[in-house]
């Protein structure tokens, strides 16, 4: 019963690294040497992730006023210790609270004790603007990445490491990178599923030519907005449809992703891309999500410095999978396919334990 | 130099069920799988239930920080019917005609959850539970009405057709609920 769970992580690690894992580095040395370049990177992209922590609780100051006034909360369950007849006492504890680990943090990114203050001051203040009608997901994809980097070292990063200890940083490092691109899949998941529900119901639905100008109008109209490219988006039903197609690629793509190195960089960019596109149609943007997928995507430690762009089609989701159906159907088939050529190194998981993973 | 755990420092370590491959390597690597392994695990059993919720036509569960990530996925039904807010006072000052909300200059004007705030007004109204209608008063005006020191607001509930009223700004139907004093019962 002990092992039954390491033996469940085991097999999910093993399928996952067998058909999702595809990596330029096939070379133990190379991928050592890669990997001490990596960790580097990856402490780096830690501090800049806590000094990015400061910017936002900055950033989010100027509600701070009304949020000391406010005499009523429907707190989601980290805020239920408030109690309801005194708010206003307990929220400037709360905000000064949050600062203070937000500064400690950034100063001390490699001390474990300052990384759980930062997560449960986040979880904190995400729970009291959460607490006036809706959940506020801004902040969910930070509010991750900061309880996943509590699994790091508690010591100092600088000097002499280990494989081990290298492994193991960049280990949580692609932890981090998997959840936000996790998230990002299934709200691409749920346009897939609504989409096609719609469809099947005969009811509007996204995958219908003007779903996505419906979509646009209506959030203008709730919220009185009107975004750069809103009423562009409400007028050409076909431009949007095809722009939102494509987003539904990127995100329900993005888990995949997170598998395959060579294309972090390209899918960081993307999403931002998305996000940039969610701006200019509906007025509002993630802040939070697109420094998190700059840090985690666009910079990730693992991405090789050069990659060459048909390795990087062929580790697309679809493509990728196409080539594995279609090495297994040449092995299988070696006379429908006489010239048909071995499989490709660089999905082999071998791979995964030699590089920088 | 740190401790670099090896494998005899796990209980598995010496399972003989386990393969050489997991067992062999320090704690700490198979530990980050494992936590990896639980989140999909428990975010997995999240989305079921998410989708047991929606084919239910109930909105998902959401537990901070767990959320179904279910965003811009739906098309709106091209009628919609809502509860609005209109200030008819502000600062002491009566509007000459009321100014849905969402029109106003306040600080939140823009903020998605006063649309359900707003809705969940009209719907404490409408099934006359006292004490949801005082606490989401309390929350609409420190929060919402936030700088305002006294205003008025209407409760109104309103049909109207998406692609008229973008053409036009037009309502199919206005009906004024009631109206509510900052701060008064």
């Amino acid at each position: 019963m002990t092992a039954s769970l390491p033996l469940a992580a085991w097999r999910v690690e093993r399928w996952a690294v067998g058909r999702l894992w595809s990596s330029p580095y096939d070379n133990p040395w190379r991928a050592i040497t890669s990997q001490i370049r990596n960790h580097d990177r990856a402490v780096l992209l830690v501090r800049v992730f806590y000094a990015c922590g400061v910017f936002l609780t900055i950033h989010s100051m100027p509600d701070w006023p009304a949020l000391l006034e406010v005499e009523g909360l429907l707190s989601p369950w980290p805020s239920t210790w408030i109690p309801r007849d005194s708010v206003q006492a307990a929220v400037p504890w709360l905000l000064g609270g949050h600062l203070a680990a937000s500064l400690v943090v950034a100063a001390v990114p490699w001390w474990r004790p300052a990384r759980i203050a930062y997560f449960l001051g986040l979880m904190q203040y995400v729970s009291l603007i959460s607490g006036f009608g809706g959940v506020s997901h801004n902040n969910h994809v930070w509010l991750w990445l900061s309880g996943i980097f509590i699994l790091l070292p508690n010591r100092r990063w600088a000097g002499r490491t280990s494989v081990a200890d290298r492994r193991y940083f960049l280990g949580v490092f692609w932890l981090g990178q998997l959840m936000v691109l996790l998230f990002y899949a299934l709200t691409g998941f749920w346009k897939i599923v609504f989409g096609l529900h719609g469809v099947i119901t005969e009811r509007a639905s996204s995958f219908g030519i003007d779903g996505f100008s419906l979509m646009v109008a209506e959030q203008q109209l709730r919220a009185n907005q009107d975004p750069l490219l809103g009423q562009f988006f409400v007028d050409s039903h076909v431009i949007g449809w095809a722009m939102f197609s494509g987003t539904v690629y990127i995100e329900a793509a993005a888990l995949a992703v997170a598998f395959r190195p060579r294309l972090h960089r390209a899918w960081g960019i993307l999403l931002i891309a998305v996000h940039i596109g969610i701006e200019l149609a509906m007025g509002f943007t993630f802040l939070p999500n697109v420094l998190a997928l700059g840090i985690v995507a666009v910079c990730s430690p693992l991405a090789p410095d050069h990659t060459r762009v048909s390795a990087a089609v062929l580790d697309l989701p679809g493509v990728y999978v196409a080539r594995r159906w279609s090495s297994r159907f040449a092995r299988q088939h070696p006379r429908a396919r006489p010239g048909a050529a071995a499989p490709e190194q660089g999905c082999v998981p071998a791979d995964v334990g030699s590089s920088a993973r | 130099m740190s401790h670099i755990p090896t494998a005899t420092d796990a209980s598995d370590a010496t399972d003989p069920t386990l393969p050489a491959r997991w067992t062999s390597r320090p704690r700490r690597s198979r530990a980050t799988v494992l936590v990896a392994v639980g989140l999909l695990a428990m975010y997995s059993i999240f989305v079921a239930r998410g989708a047991v919720a929606f084919s239910e036509k109930r909105s998902a569960p959401e537990i901070v920080p767990f959320f179904v990530w279910e965003l811009f996925s739906r098309v709106p039904a091209p009628v919609q019917r809502e509860y609005r807010i209109r200030m008819t006072a502000m600062d002491g000052t009566r509007l000459g005609e009321p100014v849905p909300y969402e029109e106003t200059t306040l600080p939140m004007h823009q903020a998605g959850p006063a649309q359900n705030i707003m809705s969940a007004l009209g719907h404490a109204y409408a099934r006359g539970d006292v004490d949801a209608l005082a606490t989401y008063r309390t929350i609409w005006e420190s929060r919402y009405l936030h700088p305002l020191t006294s205003a008025s607001y209407q409760l109104v509930k309103v049909e109207y057709d998406i692609a008229e009223r973008y053409e036009c700004g037009c309502y199919r139907s206005e009906t004024v609920i009631t109206e509510f004093s900052m701060g008064q019962p």
